[in-house]
């Protein structure tokens, strides 16, 4: 009789859990501004969606420079985990207003992390027209 | 009891049949999830990105583009991979994503017996008016050559493949012969067979 329960509720997890895999990750947003003084800054906004995901991984520095009139970004992120991390990323863009530039044509990448590794990645406005940028991360599905 | 046991029954054929059913939908044309180690729609598209990227932020580029927008050719990619590849799709990705930067312009000479054709008429069928038809001799020749090698190591060790690519290239400058740029673009997929199942 208590077998039986057991099988029934592992069977219900398994109902409930099969087909179930989670695309939420975390969202860094940069908006490019300026101070008094005229010098650029940058206002960086990260958002973690998954708490698995915000476990694992830190986005630590948020950048951007200009090859010449084109915005390039640059985020930095550490791996809080002991073993590879498999990921995915993607940059969308925006120009002064906060249209989208890109937003139908911005592809996720592969971007594995090594255990409690800090890596680089480097994205390119698709325009000159590029001002604010925001990065998508996720767990590779 | 009864009652529990056949609970069980159907749950369980709940689980076993879930998902079977057949359907289609609309997938994301930007997934980065690899089915296979065959090139794949991802790997197409980070090549162009990491190819356009780099050429767009080497700094003699960037000077160079800075007050103009260079003309360039486009040549066919060397396919030395096992697979047949629309290596075309590869270079027209690139092209489109480096006309809609601003920064270069482009010949296409896949559309010229098209264009042959329309200033034939313009020119000699009489029904356009000679002011506004096109001479022939027009065209700007392209100053730059964009050519690209795309190669595949593949091996095979029990149950795992792994496949590397190498898609390189580089910007030839047709006056001197002079390559003003070059990058390449490595991809690695590899493949474990699972022992149980296929």
């Amino acid at each position: 009789m208590q077998l039986l329960k057991l099988a029934a509720l592992l069977i219900v997890g398994m109902v409930a859990l099969s087909g179930c895999s989670a695309t939420s990750g975390a969202e860094g947003r940069a908006k490019v501004g300026w101070t008094d003084d005229g010098a650029p800054l940058l206002n960086t906004k990260v958002v973690y969606n998954s708490s698995n995901l915000s476990r694992k991984v830190a986005i630590e520095e948020m950048t951007s420079s200009k090859a010449g009139d084109m915005l390039l970004a640059q985020v930095t992120m550490r791996s809080k985990a002991g073993d590879t991390l498999n990921l995915q990323y993607k940059f969308e863009w925006f120009d002064l207003n906060g249209l989208a530039l890109n937003a139908a044509s911005a592809t996720w990448k592969p971007l594995i992390i090594y255990g409690k590794e800090s890596k680089t990645i480097q994205g390119l406005a698709p325009d000159p027209r590029g001002r604010d940028y925001k990065l998508l991360l996720r767990d590779a599905d | 009891m009864k009652r529990i046991f056949s609970g069980c029954i159907l749950l369980l054929l709940l689980a076993l049949t879930a998902g079977c059913a057949s359907k289609v939908q609309y997938g994301d044309a930007g997934s980065a999830k690899p089915l296979s180690v065959e090139f794949g729609s991802s790997d197409l598209q980070q090549i162009g990105e990491a190819m356009v990227d780099s050429l767009l932020t080497f700094p003699p580029i960037v000077e160079m583009t800075a007050q103009r927008r260079p003309v360039i050719a486009v040549d066919k990619v060397k396919n030395k991979t096992m697979q047949h590849i629309d290596t075309e799709s590869i270079t027209d990705s690139i092209r489109a994503k480096l006309i809609r930067s601003g920064k270069f312009r482009f010949i296409d000479r896949t559309t010229d017996e098209a264009a042959i054709a329309e200033l034939t008429i313009q020119q000699e069928s009489g029904l356009v008016d000679p002011k506004t038809a096109v001479d022939f001799g027009q065209q700007i020749g392209a100053e730059f050559l964009l050519t690209a090698n795309f190669s595949e190591i593949r091996q095979r060790q029990g149950n795992i493949t792994d496949t590397y690519y190498k898609f390189t290239m580089n910007l030839k400058n047709l006056r001197t012969g002079i390559l003003e740029w070059s990058d390449e673009k490595e991809i690695r997929k590899t493949f474990k067979r699972s022992t149980f199942g296929g």
